[in-house]
């Protein structure tokens, strides 16, 4: 065997320097710690020490076109609404907003959360704390310190939170032996009610993108998110806490562009039918999304009057055909057959992706309400111009032996 | 089991004439050669149809009484009566009940001393034959465990996913005879997204690979937590299969198995089956790194069985060419198929596998047995296909199997009457493990060798003492291998943050090595150390950068597009450049399939039924380039290389007459590996003083010099002979008027595994060695256990790689 594992390491050395051309900074001595250029505190409790960093917003400030101040004014039965009562009435006091930064997105145990923000809502406004980790060995601590404080809240709202901030805190806790604070505390992320509403009309939903598009916020300077990692470990390697203060910004401003951005989601949701408008806008596409979530949840009414408010506003050609057809499937559902029929013979008249399925309604409608099989047979074959289908061609069939024993009745 | 072979021994030389008159055959005259073996006159008395087994070998004994009889022996290993133990105390009434609705009553004594063992705690490895009953040997304690703990967890390991499910279900029907509550799934890279919450929370016994283990349990040990916490046994089956390369891994990702159930409070019990090597309780301790008890008296009963070695005879005597070994598997496959044996058939190579299920097909045409019961097994067939082949053969449908080496492991196919091997299968272990596959019932059994022309052939079936005499080979990894350990150490940081002192894999020189590797991965800036341990810093995630066997796990699928396109097969990566290339003849189930087009981007080969009467057979060739020289001395250097593969083109052969009836050109992807070599430079003047030498002869002794120091290295590295490539090539500075060759010794392994600076630094007693074992061997000129058999080496190979360490050596000192 080898002899001497020094002399192996130098020669794996040698070949690494090879092929890491990367410049690389000297480690330095421990120069700057985070409480000497970021403002904050170091807390103490059994498990040793963490910094936190805390941001306060008053009432007044606004994010782009949310007023922070809003926030408290959200009512309670909102989360129920949003979740289909799967959460239950909880007062905004009661909420803690949280977003983490972790040291890659691989997953796994290797991964960790060196930075954990919570935004919650004061009576004077919007306070931010982030929990932070100068080194490994304050995470323990730091852990502990943000199982703590979330223990004074009931509910707790991410951006895709349950995929991933939820299942890697888990994780960070197990690993450090401690209770994870999120298990059995309602959770909604804010992910699924966002996309389902921009969606149509957005080609991302990160919650940069709806930070811009929707709140109308610039952010300046910010840190790209592959960047992260690596600003984090250049600061545990060369105890430069300056390099902190872009990491700190950033996290700031996703937990306010998540609470601002709930602001809006919320009511447009679970809120009264007035103030939708006045939150979501005139954009059809997102009132067409809201819809369809209404309609799943079986709000047909209400489902009916948003499709009605996207139709006459500017659709899309592709959203327009669609929401005409799903205007006209709750319409029959409601047993309101003349309404859905006025909607059928629309989309029957042009050429459109539901022009073939609409007059296959309108042959089904003649067939069994009318018994007009001429008509019926009509349609069919119109239908089946537009393309084969055996279910069509069996109904021809049909129609043609009923239609010919009609008129051999008739002689 | 070579112990115990010591009956009856028939054996004679065949030297190489007479059998002229059997000349070359085409497909007419294989009767001929059913004659020949089993010839009708030489047992007049025997009334017809005779279909015992015994009569069949009554006829080959005659056979290999005859002078210049192609068979070179046949041994017999006796009857072996089954040692029964009473039911241990420890086997609650519960499972003995189960035990006995499955008619067992008692068990082998290896099975009772296993239990007995782990009972008391104590590792081990079970040592027997196929066949014996291993399974139990494991299943007994663990679900005895499960009974009095319900909540009680314990991992199976097994080398392929195939393996895993043949094992479920024997485990499954057990727990199914207790009525038990106990669960059991597999859990590989094939289980679906919203099963597996389900088995990491409930499984009590999870059946899995290494490589699921290392990339996809471990690095996740949070959400496994449950089966962490209560591990108590951890199952490694197949354990033989562990050794160079991929065992060095296995063992580094059992470190960090132990360190995380450490983390969760537990510490399983190893319990481990291997097949019949030289060194299972070694290799077995290297594993798992804690002292191991070996059982290896087996208590199973054995029926009579025969060993037949045969040499196909030779057809031309001045060049040497002996009929097809091909063509003399199917006849003699044939003459115990038509005698309603069942019979399995081994072929070396997926192309030899299903060259012959045609052929038996077609034999079988022609005779009693309807050819839908002769099929091909092999790794490209889908899943589903081959646990129906293998539920057949057990029922007794099916025949007659031609199989890869797939079937050689502890897959369940039942009791089988006669094995027919086509070709040395390339170690003595693995040549016992086929033969096993004949004989599980006490009935009498046959395993036939026919031998190749291919030199190890050659002297394996010439020289049948040296097979029997021998022991199986022996099993080396090198975990500690500083590589394959750190990159282990990375995955390890990755689950959990290295403690100061913490051992991991204690290297024998350094006093704190952990600290020191540690410390260089700081320098790399993968680790940080804080508050006492190291931890992981960056946001990679190293098990992916990590693959703990050479193969790739992308896999080419294969699509029929005669009809509605629908997928009949896979292929590894590295099988499907040679045989799902353009143009190429796929075989499948004796079919024969068109390639129309080979999707290299997207891992697809597009095939079409077609009806033709030849196959295709790709041509490969294999370059290495220097790419830096780290070091070098004298002859010796050692450096970075890059390997290049590529199938160049590709030959039509008829089938039967093995005719070349065509070729093709092809640019296929090249396939690429950076690796490290070390290598020796023979200059021009080191060749001109050796006069006494032709070129060709010299060129041949090198490659002889190539073979014998592959094993000298394997033996100072402790290292699987397979894990070194050996490749010659001419210095391209010289041109071709100057010959100046280089003789590469590789690490077979992309990015190398650090064996060929280790080597550099031992050249000399490399070469000392090399000197050694051609001076003690005892053959004349040259063997498989030297320089290699002459037919491959020339005739002076000895002579001339003695001459060459001689050169190399003086010049050194």
């Amino acid at each position: 065997m080898p002899a001497d594992l020094k002399a192996q390491l130098a020669v794996l050395r040698r070949r690494v320097t090879r092929i890491e051309h990367k410049y690389r900074e000297p480690l330095r001595p421990l120069r700057y710690d985070a409480e000497q250029v970021l403002t904050g505190t170091v807390c103490e409790n059994t498990r040793g020490s963490y910094f936190l960093h805390q941001k306060f917003y008053p009432a007044h400030r606004r994010h782009g076109s949310v007023e922070l101040g809003r926030l408290a004014e959200l009512g309670g039965e909102l989360v129920a609404g949003i979740s289909r009562r799967e959460i239950p009435p909880i007062e905004p006091a009661r909420w803690a907003f949280l977003d983490t930064e972790t040291t890659g997105l691989a997953g796994g145990t290797g991964t960790c959360a060196f930075l954990v923000g919570v935004g919650t809502i004061e009576e004077a406004g919007f306070r931010v704390r982030l929990f932070f980790m100068r080194d490994y060995e304050e995470e323990p601590a730091m852990l502990a310190g943000l199982a703590e404080f979330l223990a004074g809240y009931d509910l707790v709202v991410t951006y895709n939170g349950k995929a991933y901030d939820a299942p890697l805190l888990e994780t960070r806790y197990r690993l450090n032996r401690q209770q994870p604070p999120l298990d059995g505390k309602a959770h909604l992320d804010l992910l699924f009610a966002a996309r389902r509403l921009w969606k149509l009309r957005l080609e991302s939903c990160r919650l940069v993108e709806l930070e811009n598009q929707i709140l109308g916020v610039e952010r300046e300077g910010d840190l790209p998110g592959e960047m992260i990692p690596y600003y984090y470990f250049e600061y545990l390697r060369t105890r430069q806490a300056f390099r902190l203060v872009p990491l700190f910004h950033h996290n700031v401003m996703d937990i306010v562009s998540l609470a601002a951005l709930t602001a809006v989601v919320l009511p447009a949701y679970a809120g009264p039918a007035e103030a939708r408008q006045e939150c979501l806008g005139y954009h059809g596409e997102d009132l067409l999304g809201l819809a369809r979530w209404l309609r799943v949840n079986e709000c047909f009414e209400e489902a009916l009057e948003l499709y009605r408010q996207a139709v006459n506003s500017r659709l899309a050609d592709q959203h327009l055909f669609r929401a005409l057809w799903e205007t006209a499937e709750i319409e029959k559902k409601l047993g309101r057959r003349d309404r859905a029929l006025a909607v059928w013979c629309d989309l029957a008249s042009g050429k459109n992706p539901y022009r073939q399925a609409a007059l296959e309604e309108l042959a089904k409608h003649y067939e069994h309400r009318e018994k007009n099989y001429s008509m019926a047979l009509e349609m069919t074959a119109s239908a089946l111009e537009l393309g084969h289908s055996p279910e069509l061609e069996r109904r021809r069939q049909r129609l043609e032996s009923k239609a010919a024993g009609e008129s051999s009745r008739l002689i | 089991m070579p112990g115990t072979a010591n009956a009856t021994i028939f054996m004679s030389h065949t030297p190489l004439d007479t059998q002229e008159c059997l000349c070359y055959y085409g497909e007419e005259k294989e009767k001929l050669v059913n004659l020949t073996l089993f010839a009708e006159p030489s047992l007049p008395d025997i009334p017809r149809p005779d279909n015992r087994l015994e009569t069949a070998l009554a006829q080959l004994d005659q056979l290999a009484r005859q002078e210049n009889s192609p068979i070179t022996a046949i041994r017999r290993i006796p009857a072996r009566a089954a040692q029964f133990a009473t039911m241990p105390a420890g086997v609650g009434p519960a499972l003995a009940e189960a035990l006995g609705r499955r008619g067992v009553e008692k068990l082998y004594s290896h099975q009772a001393e296993a239990f007995e063992a782990a009972l008391a705690r104590r590792h081990l490895v079970i040592v027997t034959p196929t066949a014996s009953g291993k399974t139990l040997c494991y299943n007994l304690p663990v679900v005895q465990h499960l009974i009095e703990n319900p909540g009680g967890r314990a991992l199976y390991l097994f080398p392929t996913k195939a393996l895993a499910e043949d094992q479920l279900e024997e485990l499954q029907s057990l727990i199914g005879e207790l009525g038990s509550q106990m669960r059991a799934f597999t859990y590989d890279g094939d289980t679906p997204q919203d099963a597996r919450r389900a088995i990491r929370e409930r499984a009590n016994v999870v059946l899995t690979n290494p490589d699921m283990l290392h990339s996809g349990i471990l690095p996740h040990h949070t959400r496994w937590a449950k089966l962490f916490e209560n591990l108590r046994y951890v199952v490694v089956d197949e354990l033989h299969m562990y050794r160079g390369v991929f065992g060095s891994h296995a063992a580094n990702v059992l470190r960090r198995l132990k360190r995380i159930a450490a983390f969760y409070g537990s510490k399983p019990q190893f319990l481990c089956c291997s097949a019949t090597i030289a060194n299972p309780g070694e290799l077995a301790r290297a594993l798992v790194e804690e002292p191991v008890e070996v059982i290896d008296r087996n208590g199973a009963p054995g029926g009579e069985k025969y060993v037949v070695f045969y040499n196909p005879p030779v057809v031309n005597r001045q060049l040497g060419i002996r009929r097809s070994y091909i063509h003399e598997v199917r006849n003699i496959a044939r003459g115990f198929i038509d005698r309603g044996q069942q019979t399995l058939v081994f072929a070396n190579s997926r192309l030899a596998t299903e060259v012959l299920v045609t052929y038996l097909k077609d034999a079988c045409e022609r005779g009693a047995v309807p050819s839908t019961t002769v099929r091909g097994y092999r790794g490209g067939y889908l899943p589903k296909e081959r646990r129906e082949i293998e539920r057949r053969l057990r029922e007794g449908a099916i025949q007659a199997v031609v199989a890869t080496n797939a079937l050689e492991l502890g897959i369940d196919i039942g009791s089988l009457d006669v094995v027919v091997m086509a070709g040395y299968p390339g170690s003595i272990a693995s040549t016992w493990q086929r033969a096993g596959r004949a004989g599980r019932r006490q009935s009498l059994s046959a395993a036939v060798m026919v031998a190749s022309s291919a030199p190890l052939d050659q002297y394996i079936i010439e020289n049948p003492d040296y097979f029997f005499g021998r022991s199986p080979e022996h099993a080396h990894i090198n975990p500690d291998n500083l590589e394959i350990l750190v990159s282990h150490l990375k995955c390890a940081a990755f689950e959990l943050p290295i403690r100061d002192g913490e051992t991991f894999g204690p290297h024998p020189t350094a006093e704190h090595p952990t600290e020191d590797l540690c410390k260089f991965l700081e320098e790399v800036g993968v680790l940080h150390h804080s508050g006492g341990a190291w931890h992981w810093t960056s946001e990679s995630y190293p098990a992916d950068a990590v693959s703990l066997r050479k193969v790739t796990s992308d896999n080419f699928v294969i699509v029929d597009i005669t009809g509605e396109p629908k997928v009949i097969g896979e292929v590894d990566f590295s099988s499907a450049l040679t045989t799902l290339h353009e143009k190429a003849i796929y075989l499948h189930e004796a079919r024969q399939y068109h390639v129309e087009r080979f999707d290299y981007e997207e891992r697809k080969a597009y095939v079409r039924s077609v009806a033709c009467d030849y196959f295709t057979d790709a041509i490969d060739y294999t370059q290495v380039k220097i790419l830096d020289t780290f070091d070098s001395l004298g002859h010796q250097a050692h450096g970075e290389v890059r390997l290049n593969r590529q199938i160049v083109g590709f030959k039509k052969i008829k089938f039967y007459t093995l005719e070349n009836v065509g070729a093709g050109k092809l640019s296929m992807p090249e396939q690429e590996m950076h690796t490290t070599s070390f290598w020796l430079h023979f200059p021009q003047a080191l060749l001109e003083r050796m006069t006494e030498f032709t070129p060709t002869e010299k060129q041949a002794g090198l490659a002889g010099l190539g073979n014998v120091l592959r094993t000298v290295a394997s033996v100072l590295l402790m290292c699987d002979a397979r894990d070194l490539g050996v490749s010659m090539s001419e210095d391209p500075a010289s041109g071709l008027a100057l010959f100046e060759p280089n003789l590469y010794l590789y690490d077979n392994y992309p990015g190398g595994i650090g064996q060929s600076e280790p080597l550099y630094r031992l050249c000399d007693s490399m070469l000392e060695r090399a000197g050694e074992l051609l001076r003690n061997c005892p053959c004349p000129s040259g063997c498989p256990s030297c320089v290699g058999p002459a037919g491959e080496v020339g005739e002076r190979g000895k002579e001339v790689a003695l001459r060459y360490l001689a050169e190399l050596t003086c010049r050194q000192t």
